[in-house]
């Protein structure tokens, strides 16, 4: 029990002025970019990741975490109001909470996607208190070898689940990676590929790169879609906790907190799959499935626990491995680097004091949000139609000044645009821009790991393959990339084979 | 020119940077006596590019690969233009300051975005671009002490 007493001193020093003005800040904003269909988590964390540094240690990660989670309560809300999702794992929410507010419950729906994300939300953070102390304590045993074998599985993982391309995610990631290596060469010292400018010497600004690629495409893309559709009607006061509908879905609330919880952990997964899985096992184990898809109660319930409780699972591999598990959370890494700390299994050793203090600070974060999204949900609601016209000049604005507020240099807006048109290009071209970011963050590290192990074994790759825990890491590698594209041409033979001979 | 053809192009251009990454890796080193060198990482990391590129052109080429978005001509005129603005923005920035510019940036980016203005947007509009430099000085240059550029008016 000793990691919830951490967790519940980490709650009170989280009420500090400070830091609960930097979560309630982050909040906000998350709801803001939870119900805007253009910008996802990741964009809004990227987006805002200058202004957040400059709050400094905790209250910079509490506030950009806070955009996190508090996306998955507003993408609720347009989400049941409209039938659009305001991000992609808010997408399962759409089935049957619109489906209520067409039949006049859609304040009941709203409740219940606040309370849901609430129980999910505080089953998340229990169990990340109580799970990311042995994971830690765990890869404290890793070596440089192991902690390779681990960033090569993790990043695979990613690049595979991550996006719909394996192949363009994989050359993503690569780009990525050479992205990474511009600047000194962290052990032997000489510059690499900085075309003779000096100011590319120290290598190239992670946040930059990520606010570009990130923040700036996504509004390229977005240009001239504009959002349309009716307002469904609700009462403030079906808004409130209805008891008879939270002892119905007591069972699916928890269990999909659970499950998404589970399956959020491993890196790529994310959120939205979470989701997708929970909202599949509650209509499965459901004595009445047909309700599901016309407008059940459960439908909310199971994807708005799983978005949250997932949400809180995607810091484990992050704050316990130091490894992002999706682009946000490559996001809240670039800020931890930021603020100067390294995250992983050392991070718990070091400063376990800042770490239970941005726990504490998800608490309090799940409880302003309860409130917030109630009282907001009329603001919320109308956000969605505010028009592109009005809304990307002012984003572009922060992002402008934020790139420059990272070093007091006009040479990053410029490389923040080229990233955010090289994004753009991606994005309709089917690149992933996560493996790109997870690339940029992960492969200095990877080349740091992979060049010290050899250096240890004198230049025989042997030592990659003499550790049992490394090398199980690698069959897993090899497992991710090559199972998935070998299903496809089995699939694809045996498509082959059934059709006719005659055709 | 078509989604597919700059996907072909885009490729290619991958192809030819991974192919330079494991160029310049030959110059700066794979192994420095028994251990890996500066070259030894960017040349697996060069051909990985070079070699997926590759395979990303041969799949566009074969009609494997299908894409979903196009470049419409609409949205590829706003984010051009948008792009042109903000590259504006950086040069003039150093004469006129940072928040004077993005006041003149703001109005210019919505007209991007919808050329055509009622009364009431353009009230909008101009209350934005005044009242978010002002927000902007008060967030970046007092309460995070950045030291925004200046123009000959001060701000």
């Amino acid at each position: 029990m000793e990691p919830l007493l951490l967790l519940g001193e980490g709650i009170v020093r989280a009420t500090t002025p400070e830091l609960l003005l930097a979560t309630l800040i982050g909040v906000l904003v998350g709801l803001v970019v939870g119900v805007l269909p253009g910008i996802g988590p990741a964009a809004g964390t990227a987006i805002m990741l200058p202004v957040a540094v400059g709050f400094g240690g905790a209250a910079a990660i509490a506030g950009l975490a806070g955009i996190y989670y508090g996306a998955m309560f507003g993408g609720a809300v347009t989400s049941i109001l409209l039938g659009i999702p305001g991000d992609a794992p808010s997408v399962m929410t759409v089935i049957d909470g619109h489906a209520m507010a067409k039949r006049g419950e859609a304040g009941r729906a709203l409740g219940m996607s606040v309370y849901a994300s609430f129980i999910g939300g505080v089953i998340g953070i229990v169990l990340l208190a109580l799970l990311s102390v042995p994971v830690a304590q765990a890869a404290l045993a890793f070596g440089p070898t192991e902690m390779t074998a681990l960033m090569c599985f993790a990043l695979s993982l990613v690049t595979v689940l991550g996006g719909r391309n394996i192949i363009k995610g994989f050359t993503a990631l690569f780009l990525g990676m050479w992205v990474g290596m511009i600047g000194l060469d962290p052990i032997a010292g000489p510059t690499r590929y900085t075309f003779g400018f000096v100011a590319l010497f120290e290598g190239v600004e992670f946040t930059v790169i990520a606010v570009g690629l990130y923040g700036l495409s996504e509004i390229f893309v977005s240009l001239g879609q504009e959002t349309k559709g009716t307002l469904e009607r609700y009462s403030f006061t079906s808004l409130l906790p209805n008891l008879r509908d939270l002892i119905e879905c007591r069972a699916v609330l928890v269990w999909s907190s659970l499950v998404s919880f589970f399956v959020g952990v491993v890196p790529g997964v994310g959120s939205t799959a979470s989701t997708m899985l929970a909202y599949a096992t509650a209509k499965r184990y459901s004595k009445n499935p047909d309700e599901f898809g016309r407008g059940s109660i459960k439908g909310v319930a199971a994807p708005e626990a799983a978005n949250n409780s997932a949400s809180y699972a995607a810091m484990i591999p992050l704050f316990a491995l130091g490894i992002p598990a999706s682009g946000t959370t490559a996001v809240l890494l670039g800020g931890l680097l930021m603020v100067g700390l390294q995250p992983g299994p050392l991070l718990f050793a070091t400063n376990p004091e800042f770490v239970w203090t941005v726990f504490g600070s998800f608490w309090i974060g799940n409880m302003m949000l309860v409130v917030l999204t109630t009282l907001l949900i009329p603001v919320l609601a109308s956000i969605v139609f505010i028009s592109g016209a009005i809304l990307y000049p002012i984003v572009i604005g922060v992002v402008l000044l934020g790139v420059y507020s990272i070093h007091y240099a006009m040479s990053d807006i410029s490389i923040a645009l080229i990233a955010g048109a090289i994004g753009f290009v991606m994005l309709k071209l089917d690149y992933s821009p996560v493996p790109l970011v997870l690339g940029l963050v992960l492969g200095p590290l990877l080349e740091r790991g992979v060049r010290r192990t050899l250096i240890v074994s004198e230049g025989s790759l042997s030592i990659f393959w003499e550790s049992p825990i490394a090398l199980g890491f690698f069959l897993l590698t090899l497992g991710v990339i090559f199972i998935p594209i070998a299903t496809k041409r089995v699939a694809a033979f045996r498509a082959l084979r059934a059709i006719p001979p005659s055709q | 020119m078509t989604t597919r053809a700059v996907d072909r192009l885009f490729a290619g251009i991958l192809l030819l940077l991974g192919l330079y990454i494991v160029w310049n890796a030959l110059e700066y080193g794979y192994m420095r006596d028994t251990t890996p060198g500066p070259g030894f990482f960017p040349l697996w990391v060069g051909l990985g590019l070079a070699i997926l590129s590759a395979i990303n052109i041969i799949r566009s080429v074969s009609g494997a690969e299908r894409l979903d978005a196009t470049f419409d001509a609409a949205s590829l005129y706003k984010t051009l233009s948008i792009f042109a603005a903000i590259t504006v923005f950086i040069l003039l920035t150093p004469t006129i300051g940072m928040l004077t510019g993005t006041a003149l940036l703001i109005p210019v980016i919505a007209f991007i975005i919808r050329p055509r203005w009622t009364l009431t947007f353009a009230a909008t509009i101009a209350a934005i671009a005044v009242v978010f430099p002002i927000a902007c000085h008060y967030l970046f240059a007092v309460y995070l002490q950045v030291p925004l550029v200046e123009g000959p008016l001060g701000f």
